[in-house]
């Protein structure tokens, strides 16, 4: 795969493994945003510098005063995780990652057989084999705890946690990453022949509370979406082996290649490997808007339907909504369904004066 | 997704416009409203990158950029002759006690409205009021700005609440447009698609495209928005760069168009109950929180008993706001009936009278797919007649049903009205049961519940 | 006969309950607490015990009042304690009023009729309106019990109700379909959240509660109680022996298409105790025409072959359509499956939603399968309480109806996109699961049956 479009299977793509199982092209870790750059479906997805610096002021928060990191294991401690005296570790980033992995490896082990010297760990590096692509997943801003005979894994996150307010989706992706290093963890420990129950089954999540920057925790317990996510990783890394080699469809595309060169090479990739649109892509993957536009017809791009889905293509909906019957016995209940509520919305708006739509008929959409 | 809005969406796809779902505005809109649009940067929620401030439908009578919108101190100055305004407009909306049952009540004759591009923007103002109200050292009329504000982001889980308008989601509750609920999301996005209704051609794909490319707030596209202005604010230039107030005025202008689609839907009946009810509701808790006289002042954390009290209001708002409007707006009728939840039949009246009683019997017959089920309490739109299911028969595309009104059936009523229904067609909803009304908060707290009414651990 | 060492810890946990009542430094694992929690598994006898230590605690000159959520839940409770020989006031709305009313029972509307009762049996709301507009004839009890407890949510009645004694007893069974708001999501999520049950909300502010577990079940036989562990934080385990349970069908009627196929499914449930019957083909609308005939095939094949069973405690008995519970998710499924039912000619069976079966139990019960119909996993339908009240009604077995489409939700594990309250655990993903497992189950042991 060429190094410019291969995508980092880091925390934020693995959390994101298995949840679109019906596109192919998902499964294969290509960086689509860089891929189609340029191209008439250039995503655009720009990072914020402000949201950036906001994430760097709070982890300097959450390090205190000369880095004791006083206010972070408070805020741990406030919610009964409390460390004891220890000391704290923070790899350095100087060195290579699979150094740091190697470390933290060391470090793991000690901890796990009670040595408790350190209680603090930041700046680890979790070696992954996702499907035999071996990646260090860096987990950024991310506390391992040791609190009594359990290892607790704490995401410091700068969004505010304030009174009355609970930023529950926030939270949910949080927790997401969070059990990516939980399933990380675990396969570790069971590598060094541990156990891999001493990794926590909650995740904590450290925020700023109010409106300063003190840290707060809260404790979740992450057990469900973590053994769920360790089906869905199984379950991608299978796709993914019974895949074909995309590397072939990537030959001799690399930063330098046009971008309509780039686009063939996708569609080569579409091709072969099958995408599935829904409407949660365009906030997750660089290819949304070729899938949206080639999607023109499919139910799917409105989101999850329970009467047009089963048409699979919203003119034959439609037709179906205007008494054309439907090919097979199996589609006759939905075909009626749908007929039915027009007929109901058609008796609607006459009875209210609300004016009937032209065109009559859908028109065959354009290819993209 | 409901199935009427399934059905509409092919119509809206055919048509390339906006398509209306609703024949009545489920949201009362004051003459008396203010716009502001405002962005933020990313990740700061106590930020401002600017804001354009008005009535809607005019031109902004405050438009300010903010060169350093991470300093609250530097935005608050610049922001003064806003926050006045905002403020003089509050204090027009006058309150004043009456007597009550429990001793301090208030009313008023109108409530304020605020109009906002999305419920994006409402979280954001609420976190901003929630700033201004407890950063003592930007001065008491902040603090003053943010009690205001909250008191009507507070309102916000009511039904049909026009306190805070958030345009993106009011348009998409009466029109469809073709596309995932997260794209409607986009306010420039519906109005194009409503401006579209104007256009035989409806809208273009180029156009839709430039309607998404534009900005909505309260967060601008990274490299667009957030990038030159963090840039410019690091370098110390200041002064914010040009692309804020052209934003401002473009958001503005989206503003405007949302605004004008929604006013000329009429009204419903149905919304201007609840806004009156609300408008006391609002009352009270500005009314105390102005004297200082009155129901405690609100917490940032209810006490148990509070909560609980308030969560059955707002359950039996909604439930009473939603049986109304689907009385009133056919439209709403029919997306119930698609549901099952709710019929058009063709129905033949009987009146018996026996024993002084009346009784009146509908036996109606529907082709549609799905009919509520035996037992359950029904209203008939347009009336005031609550029946009985008494009977289902048949299957889907062919359903009798018998419906019961009279002192035999409890629940039913509008016997009047009933007795002089003729046979024809009616549309009738499933409305909710009669409940008893709510208590007032215990006086004592529960041996089990030692903190219920606010305590040791509450703010 | 029942397991005897599971018959032995009943007993010896069900009269802690009672130990306690009367004097709070008893009570096993309850003794020194305030108040008193028993999480009982479906089934457990939970009421049977409620009731007995209520008896002792009347019988000990203490004056207890019993509520519940529902009215007949607190019809059931003052026939078994007046059953037991103890009197007791069935406090109710005028037309709950019992007439005529059992032996021992006095049935009435009248709050003075409450003044000196010893014992006092109405609603959750009864009593908290009765506190607060009758608090002089209703006075004050020495201990309250309050059976489902689980299902009564913490508003303002609730409050009133729990101010009417010192000490409460809450019952209930914890792994049904929670206390739950029409609101979208509820307002006030954190420690002052309304929408919890009183018990979990009573934790929450810091009461002091016990807590006592009823960890087996004497409804559901010996093969569907490890189905129930994904529900309840404890192993569970059913009194009844394998051998104490038999089903015994008559010979099928000839049929063809889903008639005959609905014979295999309740064929395999009879020996397996569960069944699936597969409908082929895509989900299509959760509201589907052709399950809701299924489900009807399967009812009427059940009543047409003739049915009987035998268990410990009533012998051998044919199944009539009483016996038989139908559980659907929605409304509208529900009218089909009674259009259905019309059609096959059957009456008497009980059609009822999920939520409308709890604390009911049925010789069998055919389940129209959550999830058959839907697109994506979803949390109303995949909601663990609406499962566990499905998996744990029958006495003898179950066939559960739906589409090959359903599948497709269970073969790749959803996203959870909200976080719910810290402590609390994921409702979605913990269904789906729960889910998951229930179909493994059925699959391995060849119960399921392909349409």
């Amino acid at each position: 795969m060429p190094r410019a479009f291969e995508a980092a299977t880091d925390a934020r793509w693995l959390a994101r493994s298995g949840a679109n199982p019906d596109c192919g092209a998902g499964t294969i870790p290509i960086d689509y945003d860089r891929l189609l750059a340029g191209t008439d479906f250039d995503p655009r997805m720009g990072q914020s510098p402000a949201a950036f610096a906001a994430g760097r002021s709070f982890e300097k928060a959450c390090a205190g005063v000369s880095n004791s990191y006083a206010p972070l294991l408070t805020a741990l401690a406030e919610k009964g995780l409390d460390t004891g005296n220890g000391g704290i570790e923070i790899f350095p980033d100087s060195l290579s990652d699979q150094e740091r992995a190697q470390r933290t490896r060391r470090r793991l082990r000690l901890i796990c057989s009670g040595d408790r010297s350190v209680v603090l760990i930041l700046q680890a590096v979790l070696g992954f084999d996702f499907a035999g692509h071996v990646t260090y997943i860096r987990p950024d801003a991310v506390a391992l705890v040791p609190v009594a005979d359990r290892l607790f894994v704490a995401e410091m996150k700068s969004f505010r946690l304030r009174d009355g307010h609970y930023p529950a989706g926030k939270i949910a992706t949080a927790l997401e990453q969070t059990a990516v290093y939980q399933v990380a963890l675990r396969r570790i420990l069971i590598e060094l022949h541990l156990d891999p129950a001493l990794i926590s089954d909650e995740g904590v999540i450290v925020c700023a509370r109010n409106l300063g920057m003190e840290p707060v925790a809260t404790r979740h317990d992450n057990g469900h979406r973590v053994a769920t996510l360790e089906q869905r990783i199984a379950r991608a890394e299978a796709r993914l082996r019974a895949a074909p080699d995309p590397r072939p469809l990537m030959a001799g595309t690399d930063s330098g290649t046009s971008a309509a060169d780039r686009l063939a090479a996708f569609v080569a990739i579409v091709d072969t490997y099958g995408v599935a649109y829904k409407p949660s892509c365009l906030v997750n993957c660089g290819a949304a808007f070729w899938c949206r536009a080639d999607a023109a017809d499919d139910p799917a791009r409105l989101g999850n339907t329970r009467l047009l889905a089963p048409a699979a293509s919203l003119r034959l909906a439609d037709a179906w909504s205007h008494g054309t019957a439907p090919a097979g016995p199996a589609q006759a209940q939905v075909a009626a369904h749908l007929a039915g509520v027009r007929r109901l919305v058609d008796a609607a708006r006459a009875d209210s004066g609300l004016p009937v739509p032209r065109p009559a008929r859908l028109r065959r959409a354009a290819a993209p | 997704m409901t199935a009427l809005r399934e059905l509409v969406a092919l119509d809206s796809i055919r048509t390339s416009q906006a398509v209306p779902v609703r024949s009545r505005r489920s949201v009362v809109l004051s003459d008396n409203a203010r716009l502001i649009v405002f962005y933020q940067l990313a990740g700061n929620p106590y930020s401002v990158i600017g804001v354009a401030y008005g009535r809607p439908g005019q031109r902004p009578d405050h438009v300010v950029s903010c060169p350093d919108p991470l300093d609250r101190d530097a935005v608050a100055a610049r922001l003064v002759p806003l926050r006045d305004g905002l403020l003089d407009w509050f204090a027009s909306h006058r309150v004043r006690a009456v007597p009550s049952p429990t001793g301090h009540g208030y009313e008023a004759a109108a409530m304020p409205q605020l109009v906002v591009t999305g419920v994006g923007a409402v979280e954001a103002l609420d976190d901003l009021a929630y700033m201004w109200r407890y950063t003592p050292s930007l001065g008491p009329d902040w603090e003053r700005l943010g009690r205001e504000v909250w008191a009507l982001t507070d309102l916000r889980p009511w039904a049909a609440q026009g306190a805070v308008v958030p345009l993106a989601q009011a348009l998409s509750e009466h029109y469809d447009f073709g596309i995932s609920a997260p794209e409607a999301a986009k306010l420039s996005v519906g109005v194009a698609f409503c401006d579209a209704m104007s256009t035989p051609a409806g809208l273009s794909p180029a156009q839709l495209a430039l309607a998404e490319e534009h900005e909505a707030g309260p967060l601008g596209r990274p490299d667009d928005l957030d990038a030159p202005v963090w840039e410019a604010a690091l370098a110390r230039r200041g002064e914010a760069p040009a692309v804020v107030r052209r934003t401002l005025l473009e958001t503005w202008e989206y503003c405007n168009r949302a605004w004008g689609h929604l006013r000329a839907i009429p009204v419903s009946a149905a919304a201007t109950a609840e806004a009156d009810r609300l408008r006391t509701t609002w009352a009270w808790r500005v009314g105390a929180d102005r004297t200082g006289v009155g129901q405690v002042r609100r917490r940032a954390l209810p006490a148990l008993a509070s909560a609980a009290g308030t969560l059955d209001q707002l359950e039996a708002a909604q439930e009473r706001f939603q049986a109304a409007y689907a009385l009133e707006d056919l439209m709403v009728a029919a997306e119930a009936a698609g549901e099952g939840k709710g019929a058009r039949v063709d129905a033949s009246v009987t009146v018996t009278r026996a024993n002084r009683r009346t009784t009146i019997t509908l036996d109606c017959r529907t082709d549609q797919p799905l009919v509520p089920p035996e037992g359950a309490l029904v209203g008939v739109a347009g009336t005031s007649v609550k029946a009985r299911v008494l009977a289902v028969t048949g299957g889907p595309g062919a359903w009798q049903l018998t419906l019961g009104v009279g002192s035999d059936y409890e629940g039913s009523s509008g016997i009047r009205t009933a007795e002089h229904l003729r046979n024809g067609h009616y549309w009738f909803v499933v409305v909710p049961e009669g409940g008893p009304g709510p208590l007032p908060p215990p006086v004592v707290a529960p041996p089990t519940h030692p903190r219920a009414l606010g305590g040791a651990g509450q703010p | 006969m029942p397991n005897p060492a599971i018959v032995a810890a009943a007993n010896a946990s069900g009269a802690l309950l009672g130990d306690w009542l009367l004097d709070p430094s008893r009570g096993g694992s309850l003794a020194g607490h305030a108040h008193a929690e028993v999480s009982a598994v479906a089934g457990a006898g939970k009421t049977h015990h409620l009731t007995a230590a209520a008896s002792r605690a009347v019988g000990a000159g203490a004056r207890v009042l019993l509520c519940a959520f529902t009215n007949e839940q607190v019809i059931s409770l003052a026939e078994r304690l007046a059953g037991g020989g103890t009197q007791v006031v069935h406090y109710a709305a005028q037309r709950e009023v019992l007439l005529p009313a059992p032996a021992g029972v006095t049935s009435t509307n009248n709050p003075a009729d409450c003044r000196g009762a010893r014992a006092v049996a109405c609603t959750a709301y009864k009593a908290g309106s009765g506190h607060h507009r009758h608090a002089s004839d209703l006075g004050r009890f020495d201990v309250g019990l309050v059976d489902e407890a689980y299902q009564v949510r913490t508003d303002r009645t609730a409050l009133w109700m729990l101010g009417l004694a010192g000490r409460w007893a809450f019952v209930g069974d914890s792994g049904q379909i929670e206390v739950f708001t029409t609101l979208p999501s509820s307002p006030f999520l954190g420690p002052s959240d309304p929408v919890t049950s009183i018990v979990d909300s009573a934790r929450e502010q810091g009461a002091d509660i016990g807590r006592l577990e009823f960890d087996w079940t004497w409804r559901l036989p010996a093969h569907g109680a490890p189905l129930l562990a994904p529900f309840y934080d404890m192993r569970v385990a059913s009194a009844a022996l394998p051998a104490d349970r038999e089903m015994v069908l008559g010979p099928a009627q000839a049929a063809r298409g889903i008639a005959r196929a609905a014979n295999r499914a309740v064929q395999a449930a009879a020996g397996l105790g569960w069944a699936f019957l597969e409908l082929p083909g895509e989900a299509l609308d959760p509201a589907d025409g052709a399950v809701a005939e299924a489900v009807a095939a399967v009812v009427a094949g059940a009543l047409g072959r003739g049915i009987s069973v035998r268990c410990e405690r009533h012998g051998w008995r044919p199944v009539r359509p009483a016996d038989i519970g139908v559980a659907v998710s929605t409304n509208a499924q529900r009218t089909l499956v009674e259009a259905a039912l019309r059609t096959a000619r059957v009456r008497g069976a009980r059609v009822a939603t999920y939520n409308g079966h709890q604390g009911l139990e049925y010789a069998l019960c055919v389940l129209w399968h959550p999830a058959s119909g839907l697109g994506e996993a979803d949390a109303f339908y995949l909601d663990m309480g609406r499962l566990c009240v499905g998996v744990s009604r029958h006495r003898h077995a179950a066939v559960v109806v739906g589409r090959h489409g359903l599948r497709r939700i269970f073969a790749d594990p959803p996203l959870s996109p909200e976080a719910p309250w810290p402590g609390r655990a994921d409702r979605l993903l913990g269904g789906w699961r729960a889910h998951a497992a229930l179909l493994d189950h059925i699959d391995s042991t060849g119960g399921t049956i392909v349409a």
